[in-house]
């Protein structure tokens, strides 16, 4: 009984109402379309990755007669940019994935924590300064910070590693997480005799770690995904995604577009093996988070 | 008199003291531990690039001083050029005018579709439709799959050797000239890819925000004979107002961002220059750092009220 009404409560909304309408048929059919010519897109991409230069230029549409699997071996030995292999880009693109989430996440998880639990003079200031920030849009400003970044030392170093330390603050997300932590859990641990340190490392930041993990997943593909930032601030370290930008520009004319495309899939490889396999932590975090209303 | 002020900076942090005596030592030594590295970056790449950005609006260069430095001027030189720029008669490919024509047609050309989009898909996957299951992750997709690729693959699909060149071949009806390349389609063709990449919207914003909903209300509803169209406009859609509320904020803060990979699309050829790309030409690749200052300052000064009007209005229809 008492199962029964638990199950009944938890029952999300919206979960009624007939399946089959003209409407969910019409959308239905449309989400299908799109999602046709998603994966539609990638499929030619990789039966492309399997032809030859010359085949590929004589017939996009057809299957390759060959299926030339040997093309994603050639795109490790012919992709290069800016005289980087594709080793060295690879490289890149992990460092440039992996340290400013983490850089990002950690500072944000220290400030938001204490503005989560702490009651300090200034507190109210900040988040009127984070308030500010959310709704009042500064347009412009990329040449100072662009002044800056090179006055600092930061452009073309992994120095630009600074610009991912987390706002004033922290993130309303990180925020959010460590508000549902219970505070007594901390108050048990001080009254065993641990500092303030101790009880962020050791107890309020483990139990932060899920929500945590789930930022730092989305963060890293978007790094992972981001072409721009090192085309501004990092030539010389060039990940795998500017890296195939140059080498369309390098080659132009000459481009091996079965080559380029087998290199590209191997791109998406990471984002989407990391989203399957998160999938469910994304989805929660974004479908429970957002904002009340 | 002492004695005084020590009572009173005491009272005062009286009201801060939410943790026991022995900690209270310790807790402000924490707190400045674990805010320091944010309050600095704010104050270097917030409030101190802001302020210089203010700064190079008036400034002029002027030429280059005996030990090879740059020299400035007070002046509002970069407003004028603005000015002249903008009431310009003849047309330039290449300036901010065209700029923001372009950004502004994809603006409005892209949320004409993914705003009614966003909401369809949202009320469909909120009433859990066939297909839910898949379709709530496969939409997710776009946001995952990196921009250079999908760039990469929806170039080499309307180039002019590409697959829907092929196509139209095949069909019988001759070469599809290079739909990136020409100023009548170029455009297009970067709406379509942004319409491509951004579809769903902010599917999962406002299906989360449905999903909050009280079962209780739609049951209630239902009773009453409520059809689809009355149970999303007239119940859930008042209901979820917060969110349309944020999301139309961040529409129009983002009415002079909207631009899509132009780099990896057009590289900016075809008139498809837009404010975004502007920048990237001004700064990056033509150094010039006063002018794109003044610009944002003028676009600042546009958007910010337009912002706060728009919360207002929005506040306004919540409280009606």
């Amino acid at each position: 009984m008492k199962m029964e009404k638990t199950k009944k409560t938890k029952k999300q909304s919206g979960a009624v109402g007939s399946k089959w309408t003209p409407y969910s048929i019409i959308v239905g059919l449309v989400i299908l379309i799109y999602c046709a010519t998603l994966f539609g897109a990638i499929a030619w991409a990789f039966l492309t990755s399997l032809k030859g230069r010359i085949e590929y230029i004589r017939s996009p549409i057809t299957l390759p007669k060959e299926w030339l699997f040997s093309n994603y071996i050639k795109a490790f030995e012919q992709l290069s940019a800016n005289g980087n292999n594709i080793f060295v880009m690879f490289g890149n693109s992990l460092w440039l994935s992996i340290l400013p989430p983490t850089i990002n996440l950690f500072t944000s998880a220290m400030a938001s924590y204490v503005m989560a639990h702490y009651k300090f003079p200034g507190r109210n200031l900040i988040w009127s300064i984070i308030i500010f920030m959310m709704t009042m849009p500064i347009m412009g400003n990329a040449a100072a910070t662009y002044k800056m970044y090179i006055r600092l030392g930061m452009y073309n170093s992994p120095l630009i590693l600074l610009r991912n330390i987390a706002n004033l603050g922290g993130s309303l997300l990180v925020i959010a997480a460590f508000q549902g932590v219970s505070k007594t859990y901390a108050e048990a641990a001080f009254l065993d005799g641990a500092g303030h340190f101790t009880v962020f490392f050791r107890i309020m930041l483990p139990q932060a770690m899920g929500v945590l993990l789930a930022l730092w997943t989305m963060e890293f593909i978007s790094c992972w995904n981001d072409y721009m930032t090192p085309i501004m601030y990092l030539p010389d370290y060039t990940p795998i995604t500017t890296g195939l930008y140059i080498y369309q520009k390098e080659t132009e004319r000459m481009l091996n577009v079965p080559i380029l495309f087998a290199g590209s899939l191997m791109v998406l490889i990471v984002p989407v093996v990391m989203f399957t396999c998160f999938q469910d932590k994304f989805m929660n975090l974004s479908f429970g988070g957002g904002i009340k209303g | 008199m002492r004695e005084d002020t020590k009572n009173k900076i005491k009272k005062y942090f009286e009201r801060y003291h939410d943790y026991p005596k022995p900690l209270r030592k310790g807790k402000y030594v924490f707190i400045f531990c674990m805010l320091i590295l944010t309050v600095l970056r704010w104050a270097i790449f917030y409030v101190a690039v802001n302020i210089d950005s203010f700064t190079m609006a008036f400034k002029e260069f002027t030429g280059y001083g005996p030990n090879n430095e740059s020299i400035y001027q007070w002046s509002f030189a970069n407003f004028r050029l603005f000015w002249s720029e903008m009431t310009y008669q003849g047309w330039a490919a290449q300036s901010f005018k065209a700029a923001l024509k372009n950004t502004l047609f994809l603006f409005v050309a892209g949320n004409a579709v993914t705003i009614p989009t966003t909401y369809l898909i949202s009320y469909y996957l909120y009433k859990k439709m066939p297909g839910t299951k898949h379709f709530i992750w496969i939409l997710y997709l776009p946001s995952v799959l990196s921009s250079v690729v999908m760039v990469t693959i929806f170039r080499n699909i309307v180039e002019v050797n590409g697959l829907v060149s092929a196509l139209s071949i095949a069909m019988g009806k001759g070469a599809v000239t290079d739909l990136l390349i020409s100023e009548k389609t170029a455009k297009w063709m970067v709406w379509c890819y942004n319409t491509w990449m951004g579809f769903p919207g902010a599917y999962v914003l406002v299906t989360a925000a449905l999903k909050r909903i009280p079962e209780e209300i739609i049951e209630s509803a239902q009773l009453d004979g409520v059809t689809p169209k009355t149970e999303f406009f007239k119940i859930l859609f008042p209901l979820i107002w917060p969110t349309v509320q944020v999301l139309l904020l961040q529409k129009v803060t983002a009415i002079l961002s909207a631009d899509g990979p132009i780099l990896l699309l057009t590289g900016g050829s075809a008139d498809t220059y837009t404010i975004g790309f502007w920048y990237y030409d001004q700064v990056i690749l033509s150094h010039s750092y006063e002018y794109p200052s003044a610009v944002g300052l003028l676009m600042t000064l546009v958007i910010a009220p337009i912002a706060l009007i728009v919360k207002k209005l929005t506040d306004k229809v919540e409280s009606y």
